[in-house]
């Protein structure tokens, strides 16, 4: 059975409280099948009786409070301001994969041409501008194939500590220098 | 309806998904919660449609960390609930009476609906008097018990309360509002 309080004693109760813990628990469904047949063979004691229909009198005008629904106007309102912050924020995540896919293919048409134009001017070795192409092409693509963007490598594979120690270490071997 | 046949899993994934419909589903399921818990914590109407505009804006914002295992209503409960709290401290802190008046929604300017002529039933009168009398934490926990059917364990989770607080603070609110429509519930 429930109980207001498990740390109070059901005892410690008045006799009225007691009926009323009964009947909200019967109300609740939290009786054993024993406790639900006997209370309801008590149901013929007047008592009972009015504690049953006062509780659920009392629930039943709970129940239905007004208001019962929210203003329309204001569930319209919510509705706009809500949707419009959704599609927004759906086109922003849009935005980097796209800029990430139209730069790349920009780099296609721009990645060989300084590549010739290098090769024009300067007698460096260079590689091919289809090859150049091709790996621009790659950038291009990428985004679109992965699902995102194009993320800065993060060597999460060491820890904190252990990059701040190497660096440490790289340090005083140039100092050591 | 479509929309009663979406389970809260599903809702939430299309939600965090960003469909803008299944962000129209969640706000006709919730708004009448939060709205209701709203009118029974706040100062009046008005007041309830600004606490419903900040909760459905907080739950937009911290949807990533709602778990889609669980259902909907003790979370958007427990902001609705913590969104009250705060502006009740609030007006305290700025000394305004927070005692909000029995008839202020339906005092709006709007015309009357259907539970605005539910509302001038004697019974509804008296039961709204009654509960303005209790604190405003006894309201919500009897609205989100009794209005939204939520379970002692739900409405625990709604306001951060243990359940043992929860069913001692609902009996006392419910034995005060038998109390005090003692002679309602006797001639009825």
């Amino acid at each position: 059975m429930r109980r207001p309080d498990e740390s109070n004693d059901l005892n410690a109760l008045s006799e009225s409280e007691q009926l009323e813990i009964l009947v909200e628990s019967y109300l609740d469904g939290l009786l054993s099948p024993e406790e639900t047949a006997l209370f309801e063979r008590r149901l013929l004691e007047p008592a009972v009786a009015e504690a049953f229909r006062e509780a659920l009198m009392l629930r039943a005008l709970l129940a239905n409070m007004p208001p019962d629904q929210p203003p329309q106007e204001l569930v319209a309102a919510l509705e706009a301001a809500l949707v419009a912050d959704v599609r927004l924020a759906r086109k922003a995540a849009r935005m980097p994969r796209l800029r990430a896919a139209l730069s790349g293919m920009s780099w296609m048409v721009r990645g060989p041409a300084q590549a010739i134009g290098a090769a024009g001017t300067s007698s460096g070795e260079l590689g091919s501008p289809l090859r150049d192409g091709l790996s621009t092409m790659r950038y291009a693509l990428g985004p679109l194939a992965a699902g995102g963007g194009v993320r800065a490598k993060q060597d999460r594979a060491r820890p904190w500590w252990r990059r701040a120690l190497a660096r440490g270490l790289r340090r005083k071997a140039k100092e050591g220098r | 309806m479509a929309e009663t046949r979406i389970t809260d899993a599903d809702l939430s994934r299309r939600c965090r998904q960003g469909d803008p419909e299944a962000w129209r589903i969640l706000i006709r399921r919730c708004s009448p919660l939060v709205y209701r818990v709203a009118l029974r914590m706040v100062a009046g109407p008005a007041e309830a449609e600004d606490v419903c505009q900040e909760v459905f804006m907080k739950i937009h914002s911290a949807f990533d960390t709602f778990d889609p295992t669980r259902p909907l209503s003790p979370w958007v409960g427990r902001i609705t609930y913590n969104t009250c709290l705060r502006r009740l401290k609030g007006v305290a802190r700025a000394g305004v009476p927070t005692e909000p008046s029995r008839f202020d929604w339906m005092e709006d300017d709007r015309q009357p609906g259907p539970e605005v002529m539910a509302a001038r039933s004697e019974a509804g009168d008296l039961l709204l008097e009654a509960m303005d009398r209790l604190a405003a934490q006894d309201r919500a926990l009897l609205t989100m018990r009794y209005r939204e059917g939520l379970s002692d364990t739900e409405v625990a989770e709604a306001t951060g309360m243990p359940v043992n607080t929860v069913k001692t603070r609902i009996f006392r609110a419910r034995r005060l509002l038998k109390k005090r429509l003692a002679p309602q519930l006797k001639d009825e």
